[in-house]
């Protein structure tokens, strides 16, 4: 009997041993198998929406290429309170803008629906919208990584470059995708920037303005290329692509400067991230909250930090009679003898919430005017920003020729785009060195590029960290 | 602590009642199928003077084949039941019955042998006596005690793993909560710390050092046989997921350290198991339990900050500082608006500001309460214990506090000498209140504990009405809300409850084999609840927000065992165990948050505006697993076990899902060897020698798999969005501990002195470790199979009884482990990428940071030290960085001392950790600011920093911001703010003082008692925040900020039986 016993006992076992890997089955219930997932139009338009919605990441448009260019340059302040951005105030080494890490993801995500968009029988304008569409938001990213990490084209210092950013084509899905790739130099990153862009823009070419703005259109490609044409010094280029943008139809250049600003969707947005209830960032991070201590334009109490205001040069920067300065409000509470923004003053209807204005026609405008500049075409440099003054309330200019041009160009850009995260890149990419509150940042110092990630260089030994980091 | 109702109370109910029960039916059952009761060792303490018998005149026909009766008591004179009583050289024989009678047919000449764990074996000529009473005397050195190991009980003696014991009763009525609290200081070889101070929080055990670098060093902690799962509670809170038990209920906790003792539990195994067996009904008449105590808590002392006056002079040095090209005129006319004074505010106004101390408001005495009744009896068939407690406990801040209801049912039952079952269930409801923060570390400004020190000390904190001053509009500075108030008016709250239960079925299907088949649950169900009130200045602008989440805990567990034993001529004896298990655990958790209150009376989701955000997520992993083991011994002195486990999970890569887990240990009880049995003062020697490998799965649920999420965070527009969340690796496998053994265990001069002495090396391979991906990768990082790390040590632990007299006694507990940890292999990396903590050569856990070269004494700047050991300004990560000391303990333990006088006891117990040096910086940092910003800074601080050439301090210059141009902030981590986290403390002093029989008689009670804890009164330390004990790298735990101090507790309480 005692052997029987035992005997059963072992087969039991046995059996339970064989059907094992069965009862180790678990299946994930809000996620699913990466190597399957983009097999049809409605999961690549979800991974679609995915890729867009990282472009909300405070590192990214949430607040970050915002608020950070104006504090590492003369435009912002910062007050201290809420203890946020007080390096880039500062301009501390290390503390600049961080976007790599989303940047990349991003990046991924977008080279695994390219793959998908190349495996999966899809129909013709669904695959050709959704390749242009990732296709720019790929070189903006790539461009964004390139300004921040890197010198620009226009204002090199060779003995201190350390080349542009890598360059990764093809996406990860298992550990032996991996790559540890080296960084591309700045002349590759913009020949891939370029290239996505001039097929970005054949793809949508064609297919209309109804995505607009918060979703690419052929009037966003154009826009942004006209910017990354400046950038590069191409500036035929540049005035060509504004051309096209500002014919588009994509946006508009309302008569007034203030009331895009007060419209949940801005008028002038090629391109606008929006932001849904779902999606606030909340009463620390949000560009509402890091610029204004109101919730919205009329409160009578302080809802938040507001600790990123105008310096005393910015102020300054404004004739008494420039419409503009009615995005500009004293603030409340300890900010009361201080100078708010109100561009992202809960335009959504929500505090919080604010879609944020990507690239607009003024840009357009301005990218123009300073591409004639560098062309020595001052006429066509004056119309153009002549358009922005007039409608801001100043008078148009006349009879300047030479670098004084470009002088009040960068002055009406300063004032036009005030706390939209120009300042510092126009700066950077012109060589200039910035004279602060608190001190002169010179061009030629180490911190005018952003320090690569320390973790990405321990990982990957093949990147190159900048100077002085 | 003993005294002399414990010491009676060990005789009855002390040692475990299952174990007793155990005991004696094996005893019985031994005896009815014929064979030997278990080999007890030579009985060489038995003398005349041991045992008192009394006799009486029998007649010439009792002399053949007659009847002798008596009763078997303990040296307090109370009666033992299930006392083994055999005649010496047969298989005829009887036990004890509940009053300790017994009888039994004899012969003149027969020699009677009893036994009974915990008690000296007797043997006595039955002569010409028809009754026989023995007084059976307590075996001091507790040799043949019965311990719990895997899946089963163990002659202590016959162990040849690494383990160790604590008696319920040495953790009764200490002042904590959870019973890992309790465990600090006892054990040689498990490390305890509570995270922070918050009562219910968690805490850290490490048994035998961290042996994985991501996995965790979390021991598998089992209840009555129920695998707990130890992930999480509640979130909002500091919570425990041992939080559960009432530490009274508790009969033993056994701890499992090397390999070979918890190679059983095979892939759950790798950081040691912790067994924990609650209380057992007895039976007898049924006895009725009554405890009770109250007491107070205490916050630790609070640290010194800067009085107003000297804030402002800090403020301004630091604004002048940061902006030289301006007037101190103009800076401080910007300053004070900033500080919330006109700007022509005088130095005179200065002078006068007043300056409140938040930290004494934040800080608070609070009260401690704890109610039990218990109830236990039964027969010699069925046993049980009911149970029920109440405990309330607040925490040192305001808003913290902890409150446990209990109950708990365990019936047993033996149906027949065959079959018997067993019921258990642990209930327990559990609500407790938090403030912001306290469930981790914090920076929230309306965490009290964190912001209290920090305000600018001129603002009242009360209006001049008695209510608090706290404006939605914000105080002046960066801490610009009240923190108390807040606390009070918002709800953070978690409650938690949990069914911890097991069924299970014995069945003899021969008399040596043993068929056991058992079920166990662990339920949970967790609801939060997070409100913070529209009228405060956190929850103002949104209007009031609510988040809610409820978070459900299945976890399910099967095991069937069998259990065979065989004993061969000549003195070998051989026992099998065979068995299967199956566990399932699964979470669900669902939550929403919302915003926008109509008022502060409105706090549930209905009465929300806005909906902003809800989910809802699944999780869940299964195991199952075979396993074996074989215990040989030769009588008793030549010992030998083998165990074999096969195990998968399903965290693994499908080409891993399983693993097999071995090990083999033996044992050599020297002082049964007859060259030493003539050496009457050993009582003990056995070397131990072991083996064994264990498993770590503790990852990520579906860590091994490519996944794409769908999740709010990748929704677009209002349109579902998806993304890649999770990197494929199929190859992941099982993190493999190996640990060698050597162990001594002795007792020597009759029990006075005993204890352990361990030698041990733990190798933890293939860790499980979380790589970091290049982000280019579009991944952070995934686990990989990378690396070798190694613990080695030595425990020692050492039991003497100094003094034994009738009236007095004084008995010393001391336990002491040294560690060594140390990286052996990254997988060819000298640092684990993305960790600069983590490197070959090191110990896990090692300080890398800049090195502080203190303060430029010409300009008051802050110096580090570069990669050539020059000074610079802003050294550069990791280039110009040094490794320094670690966060792991070198040494650490406890000492007890316990004083008996008649029925008064005293005990104290004092903890002492060495060796941890810890960053500070966490809270340091923005305590050393110095006016840097608007707000509050150590006034040590201020009163070292640099103020004029030539000055030589370690504290920089006051500068707006922190940083010099161009330099590295200040206060960045760097050595300056590393610091030896060492302390010694009088963790526990116990007073109890038994009421005399005499007196209880007369008030028909069973026993009575007082007694008075304290619970942290003393602490020796260098450390400069508030207290050293606290956790870093656990979970929310990331550093030193608004870490929540430890608490002193002081209680009185009664227990009464009747």
């Amino acid at each position: 009997m005692k052997k029987n016993i035992l005997k059963c006992f072992a087969i039991g076992l046995i059996l339970t041993i064989s059907s094992c890997a069965e009862w180790l089955n678990v299946e994930p219930r809000q996620s699913i198998d990466s190597a399957t997932a983009l097999s049809s139009e409605e999961a690549i338009t979800a991974a679609t929406n995915g890729i867009y919605a990282r472009f909300r990441a405070v590192a990214l448009y949430g607040r970050d290429f915002i608020a950070i260019p104006e504090l590492l340059a003369d435009n912002a302040f910062n007050t201290g309170a809420g203890n946020r951005l007080v390096g880039q105030f500062n301009n501390q080494p290390g503390s600049h803008m961080s976007n790599w890490g989303t940047a990349y993801f991003t990046i991924n995500q977008i080279n695994l629906v390219l793959k998908a968009l190349g495996e999966v029988e899809l129909p013709t304008t669904f695959r050709n919208r959704i390749r242009g569409e990732v296709l720019f938001l790929r070189a903006l990213l790539y461009h964004d990584l390139a300004r921040v990490y890197a010198y620009d084209p226009t204002a090199d210092i060779p003995q201190f470059n350390n080349g542009g950013v890598p360059i990764l084509e093809n996406g990860s899905l298992a550990v032996a995708d991996v790559i540890y790739p080296a960084r591309a130099s700045v002349t590759e990153v913009y020949d891939f920037i370029y290239s996505d862009l001039e097929e970005s823009y054949s793809l949508l070419q064609n297919l209309g303005n109804q995505r607009s703005p918060h979703f690419v259109t052929a009037g966003a490609v154009a826009a942004l290329f006209s910017r990354v044409a400046l950038y590069r010094g191409d500036y035929q280029r540049s005035i060509v692509q504004a051309d096209l943008a500002m014919a588009s139809g994509g946006a508009t250049f309302p008569s007034d400067p203030v009331s895009g600003w007060r419209t949940p969707i801005h008028p002038e947005s090629f391109f606008e991230i929006v932001f849904t209830t779902p999606d606030n960032i909340g009463v620390n991070e949000s560009l509402r909250a890091t610029f204004m201590t109101r919730n919205f334009l009329n409160d009578p109490n302080p809802a938040s930090h507001g600790n990123v205001v105008f310096s005393d040069g910015l102020v300054a920067a404004f004739p008494e009679e420039d419409l503009r300065r009615q995005l500009q409000q004293r603030g409340l509470a300890v900010n009361s003898a201080l100078t708010e923004i109100n561009k992202f003053a809960g335009k959504n209807g929500v505090a919080n919430l604010d879609n944020v204005p990507v690239i607009r026609y003024s840009e357009a405008i301005t990218n123009k005017a300073e591409a004639h500049y560098h062309l020595g075409q001052f006429g066509s440099a004056l119309t153009e920003i002549n358009k922005l003054r007039v409608r801001a309330g100043l008078v148009a200019l006349a009879d300047i020729t030479g670098p004084q041009v470009l002088e009040e160009i960068l002055a009406e850009k300063r004032r036009e785009f005030a706390f939209e995260g120009h300042r510092f890149f126009d700066l950077k990419r012109l060589g200039r060195d910035i004279t602060k509150m608190n001190g002169v940042l010179e061009f030629t110092d180490f911190r005018v590029l952003g320090n690569l990630p320390n973790r990405e260089i321990d990982v990957n030994t093949n990147l190159v960290q900048n100077r002085g980091y | 602590m003993t005294n002399k109702y414990q010491s009676c109370d060990k005789t009855f109910i002390g040692f475990k009642p299952k174990i007793r029960a155990f005991v004696a039916l094996t005893g019985t059952l031994l005896f009815l199928s014929g064979e030997n009761f278990a080999t007890v060792r030579n009985n060489k303490n038995v003398t005349p003077e041991n045992h008192l018998y009394s006799s009486t005149e029998l007649t010439w026909a009792d002399i053949q084949n007659r009847n002798i009766r008596g009763v078997v008591k303990g040296e307090d004179g109370e009666p033992i039941p299930g006392v083994s009583i055999l005649v010496k050289g047969t298989t005829r024989g009887t036990s004890s019955d509940l009053d300790g009678n017994f009888s039994l047919q004899v012969n003149d000449n027969d020699v009677l042998v009893f036994t009974f764990i915990g008690f000296k074996r007797q043997e006595l000529n039955v002569g010409n006596r028809s009754v026989l009473d023995v007084i059976l005397q307590e075996d001091l050195s507790d040799l043949s005690e019965f311990v719990v190991t895997g899946y089963g009980v163990q002659e202590k003696r016959a162990i040849t793993g690494a383990m160790s014991s604590v008696k319920g009763e040495v953790i009764q009525n200490f002042p904590v909560v959870s019973m890992d609290r309790a465990l600090q200081g006892q054990i040689s070889g498990v490390n305890v710390m509570a995270n922070n101070g918050v009562p219910g929080g968690p805490v850290t055990f490490q048994i035998r050092g961290v042996g994985s670098i991501t996995a965790g060093s979390q021991p598998l902690i089992i209840v009555d046989g129920v695998q707990l799962n130890m992930s999480s509670s509640a979130t909002n809170t500091a919570s425990n997921p041992l939080a559960f038990l009432n530490t009274n209920d508790i009969e033993s906790i056994e701890v499992l350290k090397d390999g070979a003792a918890a190679s059983i539990y095979g892939a759950q195994a790798a950081n040691g198991v912790i067994l924990v067996t609650t209380k057992s009904g007895k039976a007898g008449k049924t006895q009725y339990n009554l405890n009770v105590f109250t007491g107070i808590t205490e916050p630790m002392p609070v640290v010194q900050m800067m009085n107003s006056q000297e804030f402002f002079d800090a403020r301004l040095t630091a604004f002048n500082n940061q902006f030289p090209n301006r007037t101190a005129a103009a800076n401080r006319a910007i300053l004070l608006p900033q500080l919330g004074f006109p700007a022509d505010f005088s130095d005179a106004d200065i002078a006068a500001l007043p300056t409140y101390d938040w930290q004494r408001e934040a800080f608070r005495t609070g009260t401690t309460k704890n109610i039990e009744l218990s109830a236990s009896g039964g027969n010699d068939k069925t046993t049980f214990l009911i149970s029920g407690s109440h405990n309330y406990t607040e925490g040192n801040v305001v808003g913290i506090d902890f409150q446990r209801s209990t109950a708990k049912f365990r019936l047993n039952h033996q149906e027949n000498k065959r079959l018997s079952f067993g019921f258990d269930v642990n209930l327990a409801s559990i609500l407790q209140n938090g403030s912001t923060g306290s469930s981790g570390s914090t920076g929230a400004f309306a965490a009290p504990q964190y912001s209290s020190p920090m305000m600018l000390p001129w603002i009242p904190i009360f209006l001049e009405d008695g209510s608090y001053n706290a404006p939605v509009a914000g105080f002046p500075g960066n801490m610009d809300r009240n923190a108390i108030s807040e606390t009070l008016l918002n709800d953070l709250e978690s409650r938690t409850k949990s069914i911890v239960g097991n069924f299970n079925v014995t069945y003899k299907i021969l008399d040596n084999l043993t068929f056991r088949s058992f079920y166990g649950l662990d339920y949970r169900v967790v609801d939060q609840n997070t409100y913070t009130d529209p009228r405060t200045r956190s929850g103002f602008a949104v209007q009031g927000s609510l988040g809610i989440a409820n978070r459900q805990n299945v976890n399910f567990i099967t095991n069937q065992t069998l259990n065979y034993n065989k004993k061969f001529d000549g003195g070998h004896n051989m026992t099998v165990l065979l068995g299967a298990e199956y566990r399932s655990d699964s979470q669900e958790l669902s939550s929403a948050n919302a915003q926008g209150f109509p008022t502060f009376q409105f706090r549930t989701m209905q009465a929300a505006a806005v909906i902003t955000s809800a989910s809802a997520n699944w999780t869940g992993f299964r195991r199952v697993g075979v396993f074996s083991q074989v215990n040989y011994d030769f009588n008793k002195k030549y010992l030998v076990s083998g165990v074999l486990r096969y195990d998968g999970s399903s965290r693994f890569g499908a080409d891993n899902l399983f693993g097999w887990f071995p090990a083999i240990s033996a044992g050599w009880n020297l002082h049964e060897e007859g060259w030493l049995t003539d050496k009457s003062w050993i009582d003990q020697i056995k070397l131990r020698a072991g083996y064994g490998e264990t498993g770590n799965d503790a990852i990520g649920n579906f860590d091994s798999r490519g996944l794409y999420q769908g999740l709010g965070a990748a929704n677009y527009n209002q349109e579902p969005g998806i993304r890649p969340s999770a990197i494929a690796n199929t190859f992941l496998r099982w993190e493999r501990n190996v640990t060698t053994n050597i162990g001594i265990d002795y007792a020597f001069f009759g029990g006075r002195v005993s204890g352990a002495l361990e030698v041990y090396r733990r190798l933890s391979k293939d860790l499980l470790l979380d790589t970091p991906l290049p982000w280019t990768s579009g991944f952070s990082n995934v686990t990989q199979n990378v690396g070798l790390l190694k613990n080695e040590g030595v425990e020692i632990e050492i039991q003497t009884r100094n003094i034994v007299k009738r009236d007095f006694s004084w008995t010393t507990n001391f336990n002491i482990t040294f560690i060594n940890n140390e990286v052996l292999d990254l997988g060819g990396d000298d640092v684990l990428p993305g960790n600069q903590s983590v490197r070959v050569g090191y110990s896990i856990g090692t300080n890398f940071t800049a090195k502080y070269a203190g303060v430029n004494s010409a300009t008051g700047k802050p110096m580090w030290f570069d990669a050539n050991g020059d000074v610079t300004y802003n050294p550069v990560s990791p280039g110009d960085f040094y490794t320094f000391g670690n966060s792991l303990s070198s040494f650490f333990g406890g000492l007890t001392n316990t004083f008996t006088y008649k029925g008064l006891s005293v005990s104290a117990l004092f903890i002492y950790d060495y060796g941890r040096e810890l960053s500070n910086a966490g809270q340091m940092q923005f305590w050393s600011r110095n006016g840097q910003d608007n707000r509050n800074s150590l006034q040590s601080v201020y009163a070292n920093r640099w103020t004029e050439p030539g000055q030589v301090t370690n504290v920089p210059r006051p500068i707006g911001g922190g940083a010099e141009t161009g330099a590295r902030n200040k206060n960045a981590g760097s050595s300056r703010f590393l610091e030896d986290a060492s302390f010694i403390r009088l963790r526990q002093l116990a007073i109890n003082y038994d009421i005399p029989r005499q007196f209880l008689s007369r008030m028909k009670l069973r026993s009575a008692q007082v007694y008075a804890q304290g619970a942290n009164l003393l602490t020796w330390t260098a450390w400069k925040g508030y207290d050293p004990e606290l956790v870093i790298g656990e979970g929310s735990f990331t550093s030193t900020q608004g870490a929540l101090p430890q608490t002193r507790a002081y209680t009185l309480g009664v227990q009464i039986g009747f």
